[in-house]
C-alpha cells in the first residue's frame, strides 16, 4: 500500500453543547486502505464520523478530505459528493422511491447522462451488490441485508473515492453481514476505493479491517492504532487487549 | 469543454473494425462517447468489431456503462464485439458485473397495472377490510371508554393535562381569530339582506344563532381536527412506524388506555370551552358591525341576542360540540392505527385522519340538526 494521506484530521475537537465527545484526535487515513474507526458505545465513533462526512462543524481543529479542508466554514458540502459515499447505519433509503429511483436521483441531479445509460448504470450498480432484479421494489419491501446491499450501491453512484460505512453490519445476521464484508473487500481490491467503517463488530474487523483506530469514552481520544493482529496481542495497552479479546478490562470502573 | 477522450478508427477488413479509445472514459463524457460509437457502427456495419482500450486512461463505471451498452447494440444489429487491451483497472470493474443479468431483461417482473375490473375488486376488499377494522376500534374505543367511566382513577391524566394543553390552549388565539371573523362575516350578509325589510335587529339573532349552533360548532371543530386531529394521527402513525405501538403490546400496555383515551378525553373536555369562548367572540364580532354600520346600539343588539338564545338552544351547542369532539378525536388516532411501511405512509393518514374528521362532523350535524329541528318542522305543518 502506498502512504499517501487521503483524509487528514488535525487536532480535532468535538462537543455538543459544553459535552466534549472527541478532544483533540489526530490521525490520518491513507489512500486505498480499509480503516475501522472502533471502540465501546458512546466512544464518539459516530460523532467522528459525522465530522468526516461534514454533517457537523468541529468545535476546533482541521479535516482535509482528497486536498479539501471540509471544516472551513466556507466549504461548500456539495463538492463532497463526488469523491465521498455513506452507507447510513439505518440504510436511510429514500421510502417513497423505488430502488432505482434511489440511484436513479442521484444520476440525474449530478450527470448529464441519457435516461438509457442511466437506466443501465442503475443496473450496474444493483448487479454489483447483488440485487439484479430488484428496480422496481419500494425499500420496505426489502429484508434489511438487501437494504443494506441497496443504500451500497447508491453510495457508490458516483464512484466514489472514499465510502464511509456506520456499524455496516448492524441488526443483520452472522452470513449476510459476512456477505456484506466480502463485498467490502472486493470493492476495495478491484476499485481502490478507500474504506472507512465504524463498527464495534469484533468479526467484520478481523475480516475487513487493514488498519484499526481505537477511541475510548474516557480520555476522548484514540488510545491504540495498528493491525487488528497486532491490537489483539499487544497486552501492553489493556483497553485495547480487552476490547478486541472480549474481555472486560481489569481496570473498569477506574 | 475540451474533449478528453478521441475515437480513432481502422477498418481492418470489409467486415472488420478496429476502434482505438484514448484518454477519458468517465461519466462526464459518456453520452456523447456513446453517440460516437454508435454512429461509427450504425455507419460502417460491420460483422465484427474490435475495440481497443490499452491506452484509457481514466475509466469509471459510466465508461462500463458505455461499452455495456455498446455491446448490447452490436448484439441486435448481430455483429460481434470483442474488448481488448483492458488495464487492471477496467478488467476489474467489468469482472464485478454480472454482463448477463445487464444486457438481458428483468427476470423478476414487479408491479403489473390492474386492469378496470381488478381495480373496483381491490377497491371493494379494501372497503370491507377497512369497515371490519373501523368496527373493532370502534369496539375496542367503547370497552375502553365504559371502562374509563366506571374506573376514572385508570385515566392518565397526567397526559390528559398536557393534551389540553396542546389542543385547547395553544388553539385558543386561532379560534378567537376564526369565529370573530365568521362573527363579522355574519353581520354583514345578514344585514344586507335584513336591511331590506328594515329588521336589522334581527342581525342579534342571526349571529347568535349561527355563531352557538350553526357554523359555530363546525368551524371549531374543523380547527381543531386540523390542528389537534392530524397531530394525533401521525404521532400515532410514527409510533406504529417505529414499533413502540409493537413494543407497547408486548409490554402489556392496551393501546386505548395509554394512547387513545388521554387525547379523546383531552379533546372532549377542551372542545366545549373552546367553544363557549367562540360563541362569546363570534356574537361580539357581530355586535362591531351592528354598531358601527346598522345603528343598533350595543345595548340592543346583546339585549336581542339573549333573547333570542334559549338555554337549550346552548346547551344543544354544547351537545354538537361533544360529539364533533369524540368524532374528529377517535378517528384522528384510528387513522394513526393504520399506518404500515415507511415515512410517507404517516402522512397518509395525518391526510385522511382531517378529510374523515370534517366528514363525519358535517354528517353528525345534519343528523343533529335533523333531530332538533326535524320534529318541530313536521308538527308546524300539521
Amino acid at each position: 500500500m502506498i502512504n499517501i494521506p487521503i483524509i487528514e484530521v488535525q487536532n480535532l475537537t468535538a462537543a455538543y453543547g459544553n459535552e466534549v465527545i472527541l478532544d483533540n484526535v489526530s490521525f490520518s487515513i491513507y489512500e486505498g486502505e480499509i480503516l475501522v474507526i472502533a471502540g465501546g458505545s458512546g466512544c464518539g465513533k459516530t460523532t467522528l464520523l459525522r465530522h468526516l462526512i461534514c454533517l457537523q462543524k468541529p468545535v476546533s481543529g482541521k479535516i482535509i478530505v482528497d486536498g479539501l479542508e471540509i471544516t472551513n466554514p466556507e466549504f461548500d458540502t456539495e463538492k463532497l459528493v463526488e469523491k465521498t459515499g455513506v452507507l447510513f447505519q439505518s440504510s436511510a433509503l429514500f421510502g417513497s422511491m423505488t430502488v432505482a429511483g434511489n440511484i436513479n436521483i442521484i444520476l440525474e441531479e449530478n450527470t448529464n447522462l441519457p435516461e438509457n445509460v442511466r437506466k443501465l448504470l442503475v443496473r450496474m450498480k444493483l448487479s454489483l451488490v447483488g440485487l439484479s432484479g430488484f428496480e422496481n421494489y419500494l425499500p420496505s419491501e426489502l429484508s434489511g441485508g438487501m437494504k443494506k446491499r441497496a443504500a451500497l450501491a447508491r453510495a457508490m453512484t458516483l464512484d466514489p473515492h472514499i465510502l464511509f460505512f456506520d456499524e455496516p453490519s448492524a441488526g443483520l445476521d452472522p452470513i449476510t453481514s459476512a456477505e456484506l464484508d466480502k463485498l467490502i473487500l472486493q470493492f476495495n481490491a478491484s476499485l481502490g476505493t478507500t474504506m472507512i467503517i465504524v463498527t464495534h463488530e469484533l468479526s467484520s474487523i478481523f475480516a475487513v479491517a487493514n488498519r484499526v483506530i481505537l477511541l475510548d469514552e474516557k480520555t476522548k481520544n484514540i488510545i491504540a492504532e495498528g493491525t487488528p493482529e497486532e491490537l489483539r496481542n499487544d497486552k501492553s495497552n489493556p483497553k485495547a487487549y480487552a476490547f478486541f479479546n472480549r474481555k472486560i478490562p481489569k481496570s473498569n470502573g477506574n | 469543454m475540451p474533449s478528453d477522450f478521441q475515437i480513432t478508427i481502422e477498418q481492418l477488413t470489409l467486415q472488420k473494425l478496429l476502434i482505438h479509445i484514448l484518454g477519458k472514459l468517465s461519466v462526464n463524457n459518456a453520452s456523447s462517447a456513446l453517440e460516437q460509437l454508435k454512429g461509427i457502427i450504425k455507419e460502417h456495419s460491420p460483422q465484427q468489431v474490435d475495440i481497443e482500450l490499452s491506452n484509457v486512461s481514466y475509466f469509471d463505471s459510466a465508461g462500463a456503462a458505455v461499452l455495456i451498452e455498446l455491446g448490447i447494440t452490436c448484439e441486435n444489429r448481430g455483429c460481434s464485439i470483442d474488448f481488448k487491451g483492458m488495464n487492471p483497472e477496467i478488467k476489474g470493474l467489468l469482472d464485478l458485473l454480472d454482463i448477463y443479468a445487464l444486457s438481458h431483461p428483468d427476470i423478476i417482473t414487479h408491479k403489473t397495472i390492474p386492469g378496470f375490473i381488478n381495480r373496483i375488486g381491490e377497491f371493494v376488499f379494501k372497503f370491507i377490510a377497512d369497515l371490519k377494522w373501523m368496527l373493532v376500534f370502534l369496539g375496542d374505543f367503547t370497552i375502553a371508554v365504559l371502562y374509563a367511566i366506571t374506573h376514572p382513577k385508570s385515566i392518565r391524566w397526567r397526559e390528559v393535562i398536557y393534551y389540553l394543553e396542546k389542543t385547547g390552549v395553544d388553539a385558543l388565539p386561532i379560534v378567537i381569530l376564526i369565529q370573530f371573523l365568521i362573527g363579522v362575516t355574519m353581520a354583514f350578509l345578514g344585514s344586507s339582506q335584513l336591511k331590506q325589510f328594515g329588521a336589522n335587529i334581527y342581525v342579534a339573532n342571526l349571529v347568535s344563532l349561527a355563531m352557538v349552533l350553526g357554523v359555530g360548532p363546525i368551524m371549531t371543530a374543523v380547527i381543531v381536527s386540523g390542528r389537534s386531529g392530524s397531530a394525533f394521527a401521525a404521532e400515532i402513525a410514527t409510533m406504529k412506524v417505529s414499533e413502540e405501538l409493537d413494543a407497547m403490546s408486548a409490554l402489556g400496555l392496551d393501546h386505548q388506555r395509554f394512547v387513545v383515551l388521554p387525547k379523546v378525553v383531552a379533546v372532549v373536555i377542551a372542545m366545549p370551552c373552546l367553544m363557549v369562548i367562540s360563541d362569546i367572540v363570534g356574537i361580539l364580532g357581530g355586535a362591531v358591525i351592528a354598531v358601527t354600520s346598522l345603528d343598533l346600539t350595543l345595548t340592543i343588539y346583546l339585549d336581542q341576542t339573549i333573547k333570542s338564545l334559549k338555554f337549550y338552544i346552548i346547551m344543544r351547542g354544547l351537545v354538537n360540540t361533544v360529539i364533533f369532539a369524540l368524532l374528529l378525536s377517535a378517528v384522528g388516532c384510528m387513522r394513526g392505527f393504520e399506518a404500515k411501511g415507511g415515512p410517507e405512509s404517516v402522512g397518509e393518514c395525518t391526510t385522511s385522519a382531517v378529510v374523515s374528521a370534517i366528514f363525519l362532523i358535517v354528517v353528525a350535524n345534519a343528523i343533529m340538526t335533523v333531530i332538533y329541528y326535524g320534529g318541530t318542522g313536521l308538527a308546524s305543518v300539521m
